[in-house]
């Protein structure tokens, strides 16, 4: 929890201090489709909804900052390798801290962003009927492609796609590695504040 | 005519070309055991694996074989380049004297230390060996291979002696005069070598006494043209699991430098063959869980030939084996109590570890357990190589009348020799178990099934075990072990009121024993199910009888 905390406010100072020069700032609300690169993600959850927070901020150029919080959790039914008629619950939660780079193209109403960074990931996957508890933390490189486009005064609609590859180094009997990452395609609302 | 002719030649001729490489020399290897176990690996390569030993597997191997062992970068040597078709011995061969006592004989080459590989350009190499050598003929087939000393867990230290009542009875039934009159009846037959009338008259004689004490299924097995050229077979049919059988045997065939006419074989083996009646004696009327094998066995002389055969023959037959007790020589202690050694090989390690228990607690001498596979010397050594748990029980003072006309009865040490039938007979009655008056049954039909959930992270491995329906049981004990048929612990924290018990506990990487008891409405418990194995890795866990054990290479 500590860390965490570390790294948010390490993240929000990053973002204050890009905005201190900044020509714009805003917030970012969205939420989409998550579709895991694991099949055994796959399996056991199919397509989770991740919700997104974030605050960005340009700089004068077409360069800018942007940071917040990921969250992506989903419910499923553990795998029966070889047979098995119990069912056995789990639950999935991840919370990625999200710090990236961009870079803004402004085609007239349309803003387009490219941007690359990092993801500070932390998962659990619980039994819920109490036989496995597993906790992890990992940082991973993270890729954003997105646009958006003014919807009312300061407000605007954003589409965005995300791309992460999260190689944990733990698993279990069907997969040694499992790797968390994956494709998100998130849709949300933009509030330019300045 | 010419039409067919043209391309039946080319696709003859094409037939031998592709045919070439199977042809060629079969070379007798060696392939050292090296840390990490390489029976996985020879299995893969489909490895004509002819012996074990404590520290290399001997193979016949043609060019493409060594080159798949080259490309699996699995060291080997070559002991003989052309071993195809070649009659080829183990003899121990404990000082370097005796290798060059070999070569002059024949061909010989050191495996590892105290173990040499021989073989003559013609005739018998077994025939050739020295009286006092030790030997062990290669088998003629491909070897079961399970996972050596290192793969299965070896109990450090035998726990407490503890006494059945029932099986004590039948202990304190040993009678030391009954077993020299079974000694001195052998030895009044001058001579049991295999070659001989006297060997034949002496299985006629294990025959009548078998046949007399009502034992079921009693025959001779013939194995070779030799007048003694024959097992002599009996069973005991258990009432509760008649399928799983107990084998109790010894050789009765004898030798000594003047073999034709005399060769009197009390000690070796005239004492493991009157146990092995003793043992018959005693429990021919007693009722048994288990079906128990009497076996004696001829031609050991000459190689194990006897006990090779009936392995085999047991092996194709499916026959379940739980495990074999051999007994051979002892009869000799030059001062009381005397010591008895148990050799086992790794996957054999239990038996030995409760043949040590029985002795303690029955009566038995001193009792060494040594595992090592190196020692192949005598019958349990065929069982080794069909995958079946074997031991050998034998004296530790060993007999300076070794295989000559001076190994009478009057040498023997009767009292130690007692010991031992005890011992032995202990460890086969707790095997068998006597079904006891007034107690549930054991129960029967117990079978597993196992069930792995997985998720990203975690995983449950879960046992389910079931069993069939019994009117005299209030309820059942589920009891589990990481080793076979030792230290079982009770899992079910309640008494298990059906027929079915689930466990969660397990590891997925591990082997695991269970067992079932019913328990009366008094509250008696039964004897033992039979031991389910479940999990891990099959060249360990998995009993010979299974199909999914792993057989590897096949006849050349």
């Amino acid at each position: 929890m500590r860390a965490r905390a570390i790294v948010l406010a390490l993240a929000f100072g990053l973002g204050l201090a890009a905005a201190a020069p900044a020509q714009e700032a805003g917030l970012t609300l969205a939420a989409g489709g998550f579709f895991g690169n694991e099949s055994v993600y796959r399996d056991i959850y199919g397509s989770s909804l991740p919700l997104t927070f974030e605050i960005w901020a340009k700089a004068k150029g077409s360069f800018g900052l942007a940071a917040g919080l990921c969250v992506i959790k989903d419910s499923g039914r553990a795998l029966a390798v070889g047979g098995g008629e119990a069912e056995y619950p789990v639950d999935f939660r991840r919370t990625t801290i999200p710090v990236v780079a961009f870079y803004q193209l402004d085609l007239k109403a349309i803003h387009v962003r490219v941007g690359a960074g990092i993801g500070v990931h932390s998962y659990r996957e619980l039994w819920t009927t109490g036989e496995n508890d597993f906790h992890g933390r990992k940082v991973s490189p993270r890729f954003v492609i997105s646009a958006s486009a003014r919807l009312v005064g300061r407000l605007s609609v954003v589409g965005s796609f995300v791309y992460e590859s999260i190689q944990t180094g733990a698993g279990s009997v069907l997969s040694s590695d499992v790797d968390l990452g994956g494709f998100q395609f998130l849709g949300g609302l933009s509030l330019r504040v300045f | 005519m010419k039409r067919v002719k043209g391309p039946a030649l080319m696709v003859l001729f094409g037939a031998a070309i592709l045919a070439l490489p199977l042809r060629g020399p079969v070379a007798l290897i060696k392939i050292p055991k090296v840390p990490g176990p390489v029976e996985p690996q020879l299995a893969t390569l489909r490895v004509d694996v002819r012996q074990e030993l404590g520290s290399c597997y001997l193979a016949l191997a043609r060019g493409a074989d060594l080159a798949a062992l080259r490309r699996a970068k699995l060291r080997f040597t070559v002991l003989d380049p052309a071993a195809g078709g070649r009659d080829i011995v183990l003899v121990r061969a404990g000082a370097s004297s005796t290798l060059e006592r070999l070569r002059g004989l024949g061909r010989a080459v050191m495996v590892e230390p105290g173990a040499a590989a021989f073989w003559t350009e013609e005739g018998s190499a077994a025939e050739a060996v020295p009286l006092d050598l030790a030997r062990k003929a290669l088998p003629r087939r491909s070897i079961r291979l399970r996972d050596g000393t290192p793969a299965v867990p070896l109990r450090a230290a035998p726990t407490a002696a503890v006494q059945d009542p029932i099986v004590s009875a039948l202990v304190s039934q040993v009678s030391p005069s009954s077993l020299s009159s079974t000694v001195q009846d052998l030895q009044d037959f001058q001579t049991r070598h295999t070659s001989t009338t006297g060997c034949a008259a002496a299985g006629d004689y294990l025959f009548g006494a078998f046949t007399a004490l009502g034992l079921e299924n009693v025959r001779f097995e013939t194995f070779g043209p030799l007048p003694g050229s024959r097992n002599v077979i009996a069973e005991k049919t258990g009432s509760t699991f008649p399928e799983s059988i107990l084998v109790i045997c010894a050789h009765y065939d004898s030798t000594s430098g003047s073999y034709p006419t005399l060769a009197p074989g009390a000690d070796d083996n005239g004492s493991g063959t009157a146990t092995v009646v003793e043992a018959a004696k005693i429990l021919a009327s007693v009722p048994l869980d288990f079906t128990v094998r009497f076996a004696a066995f001829s031609g050991e002389e000459q190689g194990l030939l006897g006990s090779e055969a009936h392995a085999n023959a047991a092996r194709a037959a499916g026959d379940r084996i739980v495990g074999v007790i051999n007994l051979d020589m002892i009869a000799n202690a030059s001062v009381l109590p005397g010591a008895m050694d148990v050799y086992v090989n790794g996957f054999s390690a239990w038996l030995g570890d409760r043949l040590v228990e029985a002795a303690a607690s029955y009566g038995g001498p001193a009792a060494v357990k040594d595992v090592d596979p190196s020692m192949v010397y005598s019958d349990h050594a065929s069982f080794w190589d069909t995958g079946t748990a074997a031991l050998l029980a034998i004296e530790n003072d060993f007999s300076p009348y070794y295989h000559s006309t001076s190994d009478t009865l009057d040498k023997l040490n009767l009292t130690f020799f007692a010991s031992v039938a005890k011992a032995s007979l202990g460890l086969l009655a707790e095997l068998a178990q006597p079904v006891r008056s007034g107690y549930p049954r054991a129960p029967v039909g117990v079978a597993a099934e196992t069930a792995v959930y997985t998720s990203l992270f975690s995983h449950l491995k879960i046992l389910e075990l079931g069993w069939a329906t019994q009117s005299d049981a209030a309820s059942f004990n589920v009891y589990r072990s990481e080793m076979s048929h030792l230290d079982y612990v009770k899992i079910n924290a309640t008494p298990v009121a059906g027929t079915s018990f689930s466990d969660p506990s397990i590891s997925a990487d591990k082997t695991y024993y269970y067992v079932v008891t019913a328990v009366g409405p008094t509250g008696l418990e039964s004897n033992r199910s039979v031991e389910i194995i479940v999990g891990g890795n099959p060249l360990a866990a998995a009993p010979p009888s299974l199909p999914f054990f792993l057989r590897l290479g096949g006849l050349r």
